[in-house]
């Protein structure tokens, strides 16, 4: 049977899909004679392009396993999830459950942790920054049933690996050497600096109560039962000093007061 | 006819902040990248405010998908919109091209062949486009490698049909001009005198210059890539001075986007740029 591929016109649905085969072949539509190469340009850069932008995402993810190493695992990434938005800032973020399922990156177990450390730090360079709350707004009866909103920038990257020791162990030479603990790391922004911070088993089970809407009693109660030697006090006054409380919401109500309120 | 020199910019790149913060530099104009700057907010948001209180801006967008069989992106469009609408740029510019296809960007400025089907559809986008955005766009041909079997319309007449419809504008990039027309095999000088011939007047609101990358092919010839990480090469300022003779001053741009270099290099090459646009006289 004669292939009659040949004859087909250009479509954007079959260069599209060229793009992707692993051995590519010119696809239809194309003047007579057009070298493979001349539409490998294509393909490399839109391959390039992607994995360069993961590069730029995971730079100690890419130390941890090598240039190499990386850009097989990024390609068959792109492969997988192309990106949905021209919005490459955002391209990425999946990456840390890629890896965990990422046979081949299995010897390097804490690799999708810091992946996810690498996300969170991309997430709080972007984020936006919103208003502090005024002491005031949180000087109220019943504080400990109201939820507090958080700066946007703030993450947390929980690890049974001392992930945040890993990573800066690839920042600077003069890192102190790695305790092979869980390591629990807070990520946000103070100004124009994206910085992390290790937090104690309590902390970190506050913050992620927080974060997941808890009320600020019901983040207290979470975070004495995760851990001994919880300090409330200190807890709240961490987040204070970072200016990461936007607010305090009591109920469905003053949620609508408060977005008025910022949309101000 | 006297000329003035033309505005004189660069592609802003991270690496140079520091130094366009410090001290006020000798250049015009700063072109952003629409997409690098569209995240919720945070330090590039910051960075933007800061450079756009002393240095007018161009928005140059790769998202968009002029030349798409899909409508373009509703919520990329806004997100262009939002991001005019904070910095107030003076220049908006896309390309000749497409970038999604099936709801998935493909990263790259894909070729469009250049039929009556294709123009009415990039007519549509870029009228949809510029409701959108309530001002002119500017439309960039683009670096081309590819030619179609179909009989298609030569890029000169495709891009003054769209303007002519759209009432948008071109961005002429000479270095493109250069990388298509060596790819195509034909004259650069006279690709870019069909294209001033053709083009309406006043339709060309800025000028590109950068690097293309230089690679010989099996049958020996040499091929252009459109990298923009190498100083604009002396064919394409022979093309920069034809532009400008032709259509007198416009603003120019070095792009300058891989193996960024030192401050010093790029601003030597927009000096280059202005005293060209100093000098040249038109018609």
């Amino acid at each position: 049977m004669r292939l009659t591929v040949a004859d087909e016109g250009f479509t954007q649905e079959s260069f599209a899909a060229a793009l992707f085969k692993a051995r590519p072949a010119v696809p239809p539509g194309l003047v007579a004679g057009t070298p493979a190469h001349r539409f490998e340009v294509y393909r490399r850069n839109v391959q390039a392009g992607l994995v360069r932008a993961l590069e730029a995402r995971f730079p100690v993810v890419q130390t941890l396993v090598g240039a190499e190493f990386f850009t097989a695992m990024a390609r068959e990434f792109v492969t997988r999830q192309l990106p949905t938005s021209p919005v490459l800032l955002e391209y990425g973020r999946a990456m840390p459950d890629f890896i965990r399922g990422f046979a081949p990156a299995a010897g390097v177990p804490y690799l999708a942790d810091v992946a996810a450390l690498e996300v969170a730090r991309g997430e709080a360079w972007h984020a936006q920054s919103l208003p502090v709350a005024a002491p005031a707004d949180l000087l109220r009866p019943c504080l400990t049933d109201a939820r507090l909103l958080l700066q946007p920038a703030l993450g947390l990257v929980r690890s049974p690996f001392p992930v945040l020791a890993i990573w800066e162990h690839h920042q600077r030479a003069d890192a102190p050497p790695i305790d092979w603990q869980p390591q629990s790391v807070a990520v946000h922004r103070q100004g124009g600096a994206v910085v992390q911070e290790a937090l104690a088993p309590p902390e970190a089970a506050f913050v992620a109560a927080l974060l997941a809407g808890e009320t600020l009693g019901g983040a207290f109660h979470s975070a004495q039962h995760a851990a001994d030697g919880f300090d409330a006090t200190a807890a709240f006054a961490w987040l204070l000093a970072r200016d990461l409380v936007v607010a305090a919401v009591s109920d469905i109500h003053q949620q609508g007061e408060q977005d008025d309120a910022t949309g101000r | 006819m006297a000329t003035t020199s033309s505005p004189i910019g660069v592609g802003f790149k991270p690496s140079h902040f520091a130094t366009l913060i410090a001290a006020r530099q000798p250049i015009d104009f700063l072109e952003i990248h629409a997409e690098n700057h569209m995240g919720p907010g945070g330090v590039p948001h910051m960075q933007l405010g800061e450079l756009a209180s002393s240095y007018a801006l161009s928005v140059h967008g790769v998202g968009l998908s002029l030349g798409g069989e899909d409508a373009p992106d509703r919520a990329h469009l806004a997100r262009l919109r939002t991001l005019c609408a904070r910095h107030s740029p003076f220049l908006v510019s896309e390309h000749l091209a497409w970038s999604s296809h099936g709801g998935m960007f493909l990263n790259d400025l894909l070729p469009l062949p250049y039929t009556p089907a294709t123009l009415a559809r990039v007519v549509n986008h870029v009228d949809e486009v510029q409701a959108s955005l309530g001002r002119r766009i500017l439309v960039e041909n683009p670096a081309r490698c590819l030619a179609f079997a179909e009989p298609t319309i030569p890029e000169p007449a495709f891009l003054a049909e769209l303007c002519r419809r759209t009432g948008c504008g071109v961005l002429l990039d000479v270095t493109n001009v250069l990388v298509s027309a060596t790819n195509l095999r034909e004259p650069a000088s006279r690709l870019l005198d069909d294209m001033l011939a053709a083009l309406p007047p006043g339709t060309v609101g800025e000028i590109h210059l950068s690097g293309p990358e230089s690679v010989i092919e099996p049958d020996g010839a040499t091929m252009l890539l459109d990298t923009h990480g190498a100083p604009t090469p002396e064919a394409a300022w022979l093309l920069y001075r034809r532009a400008l003779a032709g259509i007198g001053p416009v603003p120019t741009l070095v792009e300058w986007d891989n193996d960024v270099p030192d401050w010093e290099v790029l601003l030597a090459e927009a000096a280059r740029a202005r005293q060209l646009s100093a000098t040249v006289r038109c018609g």
